[in-house]
């Protein structure tokens, strides 16, 4: 009986509820279910929304995402394009392997996977279509690109990760830095010997005078201090992540500004733009809020742990059965929703298993950034297709190819935790 | 009734122009104040007072949920819709139909709830810990938020057979 709501929660999502209201719902149904008491669920409804957001470390979400669309507006992700291909230019496929930097890059000061995906698709197709790339290098490029967004800090599905199973934020999203690298540095190798293999995917290349080189350098220098900074406040804890994002959201105001780059129009666009996606990810909060109350009530993740621990499994058995679930659902689902509808039931799993907390985020962010690009769905591989206008059969084609780099550095993190372990094992 | 409809609508738009700039103000401020909050804690050893409190009780809900009834107008629910969009045209009306109510009846009852609970607070003398503000007039700002997005969410049930809800747009319209 106290397992109905869950049924109704995946008909709700498959029927086109909204996830937000499909979570709320089931939520709502599951409280009266297990307590009978419809006074105690309407409880919890007048509070679950003023709490949930009434929340200092939340902020950090809103302030993340403010940095993030001052960087776009300023033109960020154009200037980190056009320097990288000045420096890539001359290597065969250098312009997939620039744009899998920039991606890197701008991730660093967005932390969004789909807005990578939607700037890098119009400014990086058209250029690497004129030196006549494939469109299934070009595309997968991009892609797998924007995914790193989600590991290279400040990354907001690491923030959701921290907040919904109480980790260390500034932890999560330091531990995202070096399976980041790992993961671009793979990936940049890959395309390389893509091309080397079949060279009719990217068939010229050229050189760019050293001067163009370094002028191009010198538009993205108070980006790059900015990234620099906001890495060193959070790696020496010398300010919280909260703080962290409003400093990085005015710092990046200001460059844009004076830089002559972000008019007022374009701020207040920023800004309302801020509150939508902020809006957007709030209202799913609420949702898991209230369906964490069912969950916490009717005792299923309690259940679920002793079920399985009755299995005596090999706990490598159990991660890997959550990887591709995570992998699966990730094909259908954007990376948010994902982790508030699925870590209620898979984070008290895989603590009671001994696993370490950090480096199950760092994991379950590889995943999505996986299923995000993968067939049937892939929401990555779609905004690439519809952006960029490429046949989605070809920007699969370009991920699944690609993607060897990301299940590299997965099996990496599997066998030496160490990769993710490591940075935030040094922070005070 | 299409003329009424399209003044209620413009006369809301007005409403909810207010109500994001509003927003907007709020996010500004956080930004600054948790900024100076902090920059003043490193350098000066001395916080600004009440900087914690009145970010998560005051600027933080108003930044939320003042904005829902613009952000809802840009696709501010997400959805599953791998199902839904393969199936025939009269299934998918019907599939719309029922989400677009259900998200109704979800905003219904949250603006009853959090009605209630502002009721309760604003005759609750709380102040926050560090300044005599009272907490009760910030719970009134979640209700606001959710009657503006429920008014919005009741006109748009007209507009799904024409396929312009904004329950399943993707997009926001320019402010």
């Amino acid at each position: 009986m106290a397992a109905i709501p869950l049924l109704v929660l995946v008909l709700a999502l498959v029927l086109g509820v909204p996830i937000a209201v499909a979570l709320a719902g089931a939520g709502m149904l599951g409280i009266y279910v297990v307590t009978g008491d419809f006074g105690k669920v309407m409880g919890i409804v007048s509070l679950a929304p003023f709490s949930t957001v009434a929340d200092y470390a939340l902020t950090t979400i809103p302030m993340f995402i403010l940095m993030a669309f001052f960087s776009a507006s300023s033109g960020l992700a154009r200037d980190l394009y056009t320097a990288a291909s000045n420096w890539c230019s001359h290597i065969k496929g250098g312009l997939a392997i620039a744009t899998v930097f920039a991606c890197g890059i701008f991730g660093a000061m967005s932390g969004a996977s789909t807005a990578a995906a939607s700037v890098m698709s119009k400014i990086a197709m058209p250029e690497m279509r004129r030196h006549g790339y494939s469109d299934e290098l070009a595309a997968g490029a991009i892609g797998i690109g924007a995914t790193l967004d989600i590991l290279i800090p400040p990354s907001i599905a690491m923030v959701i990760y921290g907040v919904a199973t109480q980790t260390s934020i500034g932890k999560l999203l330091i531990a995202g830095i070096i399976p980041g690298l790992i993961a671009g540095i793979l990936l940049a190798v890959m395309v390389y010997l893509w091309v080397v293999i079949s060279p009719k995917h990217a068939p010229t290349t050229y050189r760019v005078g050293r001067q163009e080189r370094w002028a191009s350098l010198v538009r993205i220098w108070p980006s790059l201090l900015l990234i620099f900074l906001v890495l060193v406040l959070l790696y020496t804890g010398i300010a919280t992540p909260t703080e962290v994002g409003a400093l990085g959201a005015l710092l990046a105001g200001i460059i844009g500004a004076v830089f002559g780059r972000l008019t007022l129009a374009d701020a207040l666009d920023a800004v309302k733009s801020t509150i939508r996606t902020s809006a957007m990810i709030f209202l799913i909060l609420i949702g898991a809020t209230i369906f964490g109350y069912y969950m916490a009530l009717s005792r299923i993740p309690q259940d679920m742990v002793s079920a399985v621990t009755a299995m005596d499994l090999n706990r490598w058995v159990v991660i890997i059965g959550i990887v591709v679930a995570y992998f699966i659902i990730s094909m259908f689902m954007d990376e948010i929703p994902l982790l508030l509808l699925t870590l209620q039931l898979t984070f008290p799993l895989i603590t009671s298993l001994g696993f370490d907390p950090i480096w199950f985020g760092v994991m379950s962010m590889m995943m999505v950034a996986m299923g995000l690009v993968f067939p049937p769905v892939g929401l990555i591989a779609f905004i690439v297709s519809a952006t960029a206008g490429v046949d989605l059969m070809k920007v699969y084609k370009g991920t699944s190819i690609l993607m060897i780099s990301m299940v590299i550095t997965t099996v990496l993190l599997m066998i030496f935790p160490q990769i993710a372990l490591w940075l935030p094992a040094t922070m005070r | 009734m299409v003329t009424v409809l399209q003044s209620v609508d413009k006369w809301l738009w007005r409403c909810e122009l207010v109500l994001v700039y509003a927003s907007a103000l709020a996010a500004v401020v956080m930004m600054c104040l948790t900024s100076a909050d902090a920059l003043s804690r490193y350098l000066l050893n001395r916080p600004i007072m009440g900087a914690y409190e009145i970010t998560e009780k005051y600027l933080m809900v108003a930044t939320i949920f003042l904005g829902l009834s613009y952000a809802y107008r840009g696709g501010v629910f997400i959805r599953v819709t791998f199902l839904v969009d393969r199936l025939p045209t009269r299934m998918k009306l019907l599939a719309q139909y029922f989400a677009h109510l259900v998200s109704l009846l979800f905003c219904l009852i949250i603006l009853v709830a959090t009605t209630q609970q502002a009721v309760r607070g604003l005759s609750d003398d709380t102040t926050l810990s560090a300044l005599p503000l009272l907490v009760g007039p910030a719970y009134c700002l979640v209700p606001l938020g959710f009657l503006s997005l429920t008014v919005i969410m009741l006109i748009d049930l007209l507009r799904i057979r024409s396929g312009r809800s904004y329950l399943f747009r993707e997009e926001a319209p320019p402010a």
